[in-house]
């Protein structure tokens, strides 16, 4: 029997192969998450300290987007999970076709918040001392921001490291590269994309909500 | 333990219309955050917030990265992850909640 190309020699079947490359990928997201742990952390202390000043400068920022930006990433999630369900189904069209609807989902995400950077930089609702909106003086606005920037900009990334990894996997999948006995890289991209949804859903409430 | 054929078959099985009642389920609870944050809710209004943000992330790890199925390891990770964060707000937080006025800054 000629061994599967696709099987590294120092794993005995493809099942395990994707168990090892399961958990070197939880182990990986695990990183992740505490990277924006810790920022969440920050976010609770001058929350915490500065009330007034975070519910004022979150007035400013548009709920309305925050919410468009919100429907966006749980629906491209949703295509990124029926796409995987579609590959290891051996769809392979249809899957490099939810493929693409995702990287598309991921672009109009990156296409609205640029939108609302830039209206963030007109209104004068920059971190730190760059902070200058008409009639907001209250201590803390600034400080909001430049968590805002912080936090959303490293999400931002995120999500552009996504689209770039969505778009090498679906060219690989239009190829035919995975069918029902092997998907383990079109579920770790999966799985990437899925915690920068995860992550969106906690700074959702938290940026844009605060009443 | 090593994994029998029937758990393999179980994890890869998935019918697709979860998938379908799942995303149902985030818009839903998307417009129900978007509804509630216009409700004047007070100091429960981060509570119920961030009791939302659990239900949809809790619905996004456990059935679109699967850990409903997979077994033991990833689940450990994932919880420890979690472990560790509460870990770091809930120390951070308790400190910076329980100093008393003049050492906090001017609001």
């Amino acid at each position: 029997m000629v061994a599967d190309p696709r099987l590294a020699h120092h794993f005995e079947s493809l099942r395990k192969q994707a168990h090892a490359n399961r958990l070197g990928m939880w182990l990986f997201l695990a990183n992740e998450m505490l990277l924006f742990g810790a920022l969440f952390v920050g976010y609770a202390v001058y929350r915490h300290l500065f009330f007034d000043g975070f519910s004022t400068a979150s007035h400013l920022l548009s709920k309305t987007l925050g919410t468009v930006d919100t429907f966006i990433l749980i629906t491209s999630s949703f295509t990124m999970a029926m796409s995987l369900h579609l590959a290891h189904h051996n769809k392979r069209q249809a899957a490099t076709a939810l493929l693409v609807v995702t990287i598309l989902f991921g672009l109009g995400f990156l296409c609205v918040h640029s939108y609302e950077y830039w209206h963030d930089v007109h209104e004068g609702a920059l971190p730190g001392r760059f902070f200058h909106v008409e009639g907001v003086h209250v201590p803390g606005a600034s400080m909001f921001y430049t968590l805002y920037f912080i936090m959303t900009g490293l999400h931002s990334l995120h999500v552009l490291a996504g689209v770039a990894v969505l778009a090498w996997l679906a060219v690989k999948t239009w190829r035919g590269a995975y069918d029902d006995k092997y998907y383990a890289p079109l579920e770790m991209g999966g799985l990437y994309w899925h915690l920068v949804d995860l992550i969106w859903i906690f700074l959702y409430p938290l940026l844009y909500l605060i009443e | 333990m090593e994994p029998s054929d029937a758990d393999y078959e179980r994890e890869e099985h998935v019918p697709a219309w979860r998938h379908v009642v799942c995303w149902l389920a985030l818009c839903v609870l998307t417009v129900a955050t978007y509804s509630l944050s216009g409700v004047n809710l007070g100091a429960w209004s981060l509570f119920v917030a961030m009791c939302i943000a659990v239900a949809k992330s809790t619905i996004v790890v456990l059935f679109f990265m699967h850990l409903w199925e997979h077994r033991g390891a990833n689940r450990l990770v994932f919880v420890a992850a979690v472990f560790f964060i509460a870990l770091l707000i809930g120390g951070i937080m308790g400190d910076v909640m329980t100093r008393f006025p003049p050492t906090l800054p001017p609001r």
